[in-house]
Parts: C-alpha cells; structure tokens; sequence
C-alpha cells in the first residue's frame, strides 16, 4: 500500500497523468522497429526493408509472426518481438509503417 | 506554428545570447519556440534530438557533446577481434546538424540549475531549456576496484568506452606472445552492456584462435549469472574448445585489488592472477553531469517510465545508461528506444498534450564467431507507473540450433548495426 502512494506521489509530482489513461500510437510503437529496419523503414542489409509494404501485409506478417506461423531463418528475433503487442497494437503499427513509402 | 527554415533556425540557435535571451513568459505567450537542449551524443541523446526536430520543427533543440566523432561500444569487439576497424565504428554529427537543423556544440556541459532553468557549458556559454534532456551514458568508478583509477586505465585498458581505448587494447593482443593469457574482469549488475564482456571474450578468442591457438582467456567475474550465458558458453565450447575459463563470484571471481604494473590481480576471497594481458571493465555510474544536476539517487537516475523525466527535478529527462529503466538493459538499442519515447513526450508537453502510452524494444545481436550470431529482444511498456517487458514476450536466441540459423544472425547482426547507426547519426 506504502509502494502504491509512493508511486501515486512520483506520478504526480513529475506532473503526469497514469499510463493507464493514454492511448495507443502507431508512430510511438513503431519508431523501435527502425532501429533495425532502418531509417524510414529501408534496410540496407539483410534485414528486410518494411517501407512500401501495404497495411495488411504487414498486419499478416506480424500476427503471423506472433502465432508462431513464420519460423526457420528468416523468423529469428521478430517471433520473440511479435509476441510483445495485441492486436490493436498490432493493426496501429502496421497503419503507421504503410505510410511510409 | 510557423515551419522556419534551417537557415533561421541556425541563426536563431546560434549563441547563447540568443538562447539566454527568452523569458519563460514569452513561451507562454507563444512567441518564443520551445528551447530543449540535450545533452550526450550517444545512442540516447543524438536520437532524441533527431526526433524532437522531425516530430517538430517548431522547437530549437541544442545538441551538447565533446567529441566530433562518436565511436559506438556496439562493434568494438569486432574490432578487438579483427573482424572491423576503428574508423568503421565511428560517427559523426553532420546529418544532425544540416539535415535535421540540430545546434550541435562541441564542449562539455557542466553545471544545471534546476530552477532557472540553464546549463552552464565548459566552453563558458550558459543555455537556457525549457525541456533538458541528459544522455550522458556511464562514468567509471575509479578505485571502487583498489589501483585501478584513470592511470592504471592506460596499462590495463577498460575499452568499455569505444575509441582510443579499444585501440590500446586491440595494440596489447597484438602485442601479446602465443601461449599468453587473457583476463578480463566483468563487474555486477548493473552495468553498461550485459552481453558486453561475454561477446568480448568470443572475438579475442577468435582472434587468438587464428593467430596465437596456444593463448588462454580467463574470466573473472563479480557474478554468478550472465546474459545470454547459455548461448555464449554453447558457442564457446563449439568454436574454441577449452580456451575460454569462466570464474563466477562464488569460486573468488571478484576482482577487488589490480596492481597494473605487474598486470596482477587479487579477488576477494584471495585468490591471485596474472596476466599478458588484462581488461578490466570496472563498475560504473551515471555521468557527471547527471550527478551536477541532482537528478541521481546513488549511482543511478530514478525517471517517471511513460516520459523519463527525472523523478528529482521536473522538466529534467534523463534517459539511456544513466537511467533506472530495468528491467530494459544499459544498451545503445534500449537508449534509442528511450530517446524516441523521450522526444515524443516532450512534444507532447510543450504543446499542452498527453503524451501516448509509451512502447519501447531492445534488440541486441552478439557475434560468438564471425559466422556464429545469437540475440536478445524484449518488448517493454509501462504499467501502473511501473517500467515492465510484456510478459510472454522476448527472449533469446533457440539453444539448440543448425549453423545456418546462427549465421543467418550474424547477419542480421550486421545489418542491425547499419541500420540502428543510420537511424541515430545518419
């Protein structure tokens, strides 16, 4: 309970509102993923480039991912990543990254 | 908000007589722009300043950082190994400054005033911030190690800050006669790169394994348990066979006395080494400047997890090593990570808004052999004020998998790191 209050007082005290009440954002979720496919989404490497990939593509891919459905050597880390977003998150990741062209 | 042009902007930015020259009330009042400043021009920092300017033209982000060029700790094993060069791991600010209009001075920030709202610089400027944002990664305890201070760093090289000393390091293995031992001392959790000690020893065992095969690692570690411990151990055992001795804290690997002279060391229950060469990576805290600001609590920095602003002083962020984001590891990817959340908060509140829930993600890639890669990753969000990875998410690479799976890794390894540098510097 002490930890509870605590944790109220340092949510106040730094002046913000609960996590708890904020929404979710496609560019916020997905800024993390171009640190490894590259800025704006283009790779350069053997990671592939998720620029120009149509919103459902990209939903697929990812629930797929999730589900465990991709695997071998191209399902090496995002199976682990997949599995860390619901599928709101899921749909606002993949309408942000198909804007990016 | 009016768009400015680059040229107004620099022009804007350029002093800190104009900087100094706003009064809190003009922004209030909207005729000033938001002035942020950050301060380290790592992973963390060079991110968030990229990011305020592209979510933001409106706002004059000031970019503070020493050195014109930033060598990444991400890869300097590589080049411990062999497998690159310094030049190759190097950075600089030239995008920040003309493709994204960040004002980058290259001096050292050393003073806060929390209430006034202004960094005192070493070049003798003083800025003022609406919004201050401190990346200033990690500084070394020197002595916490007994005779190992700044001087014994230049016998016995640390090499856990990229550049020169990776350099010394890599000119002692080269040095070293075949036969010669290795030690590497590893400290506690927490530090700077879990992975970090672990894909060091990998690529000097590769590098002794092709030039000096009859040559010895020996770890000393103030721990028990290591990240990607499996992974690292599988693959040692696989590529260099025996050359590798692990020796954790409850068998006296706690190194607590260096004599850099005689490169000896003594660990805590008195068990003594020596070696032809040593690394000792020393336990670390947050920047100095972190500490000037009063933003630290012990050796770390306590932050609000949806924003990372400081939960000492208000409208101070401070995020990447120097802060208290476990579980998310001290690791450059975690630091961009935080640095993207960082700068869309702050957007956010200087605009009046709510920021968005925060997301963050670490992907780390270590090399064990040039054709052997394994991997980290975790999804991180916060709930109930509190920084936690999504549960049933993340992981490490599978234990048991074919050569074709670990190289497919140390590609994407390779690709992480061009993809992740262009994303911070390019």
């Amino acid at each position: 309970m002490t930890r509870l209050i605590l944790a109220a007082a340092a949510v106040l005290a730094s002046g913000m509102v609960p996590a708890q009440a904020q929404q979710a954002d496609g560019r916020v979720l997905a800024m993390s993923c171009l640190n490894c496919h590259g800025p704006g989404g283009k790779s350069g490497g053997d990671i592939p480039s998720i620029a120009g990939k149509s919103e459902d593509f990209l939903k697929n891919a990812l629930v797929d991912f999730r589900e465990g459905k991709r695997t071998g050597n191209s399902a090496t880390v995002m199976g682990r990543l997949a599995k860390g977003y619901s599928d709101d998150e899921i749909a606002a990741v993949a309408k942000y990254i198909a804007t990016l062209k | 908000m009016t768009r400015i042009s680059r040229r107004e902007f620099a022009a804007g930015a350029a002093g800190a007589a104009a900087l100094a020259g706003f009064a809190p009330a003009a922004l209030a009042q909207g005729r000033a722009r938001p002035r942020v400043v950050v301060v380290g021009g790592g992973f963390g920092g060079a991110t968030t300043a990229k990011y305020l300017r592209m979510l933001d033209k409106n706002i004059q982000v000031t970019l503070v950082e020493p050195s014109q060029t930033f060598y990444t700790c991400p890869f300097s094993n590589l080049v411990l190994g062999g497998l690159r060069t310094l030049p190759s791991i190097a950075h600089n600010y030239t995008a920040m400054r003309n493709k994204y209009g960040v004002n980058v001075l290259h001096t050292t920030a050393t003073k806060v005033d929390a209430a006034k709202k202004t960094v005192a610089l070493a070049n003798g400027q003083t800025l003022q911030y609406d919004k201050l944002v401190l990346s200033p990664g990690i500084d070394f305890k020197w002595g916490a190690i007994a005779g190992y201070d700044e001087p014994a760093s230049q016998l016995l090289p640390h090499a856990w800050k990229a550049g020169p000393q990776t350099a010394l390091l890599r000119r002692q293995l080269e040095a070293m006669r075949d036969g010669g031992t290795v030690v590497i001392a590893a400290p506690a959790d927490p530090f700077r790169c879990p992975p970090g000690p672990y894909e060091r020893v990998s690529m000097i065992a590769h590098y002794l394994k092709t030039k000096k095969p009859k040559s010895k690692i020996l770890i000393l570690d103030a721990k028990d348990a290591f990240s990607k411990q499996g992974l690292f151990m599988g693959g040692w055992k696989a590529l260099y066979g025996d050359m590798i001795e692990w020796v954790p804290l409850s068998k006296d690997g706690k190194v607590v006395k260096v004599d850099a002279k005689t490169r000896q060391l003594e660990c805590e229950l008195g068990a003594k080494h020596k070696g032809d060469v040593v690394n000792v990576i020393p336990p670390q805290k947050a920047g100095a400047i972190a500490m000037a600001a009063g933003v630290a609590q012990g050796d770390w920095c306590p932050i609000n997890p949806a924003t990372f602003e400081s939960t000492m002083r208000k409208d101070i962020h401070v995020i990447g090593d120097a802060s208290i984001a476990a579980p998310m590891p001290k690791s450059g990817f975690s630091a961009s990570s935080q640095g993207k959340v960082t700068a869309a908060a702050i957007v956010a509140m200087l605009q009046g808004k709510e920021p968005a829930a925060a997301s963050f993600a670490n992907t780390c890639y270590s090399l064990v052999g040039p054709d052997y890669g394994i991997s980290v990753a975790a999804v991180y969000k916060v709930q109930d004020g509190k920084m936690i990875a999504v549960p049933n998410s993340g992981g490490v690479s599978p234990a048991q998998a074919d050569p074709a799976f670990r190289k497919a890794e140390a590609r994407y390894g390779e690709s992480w790191y061009k993809a992740n540098t262009a994303e911070v510097w390019g």
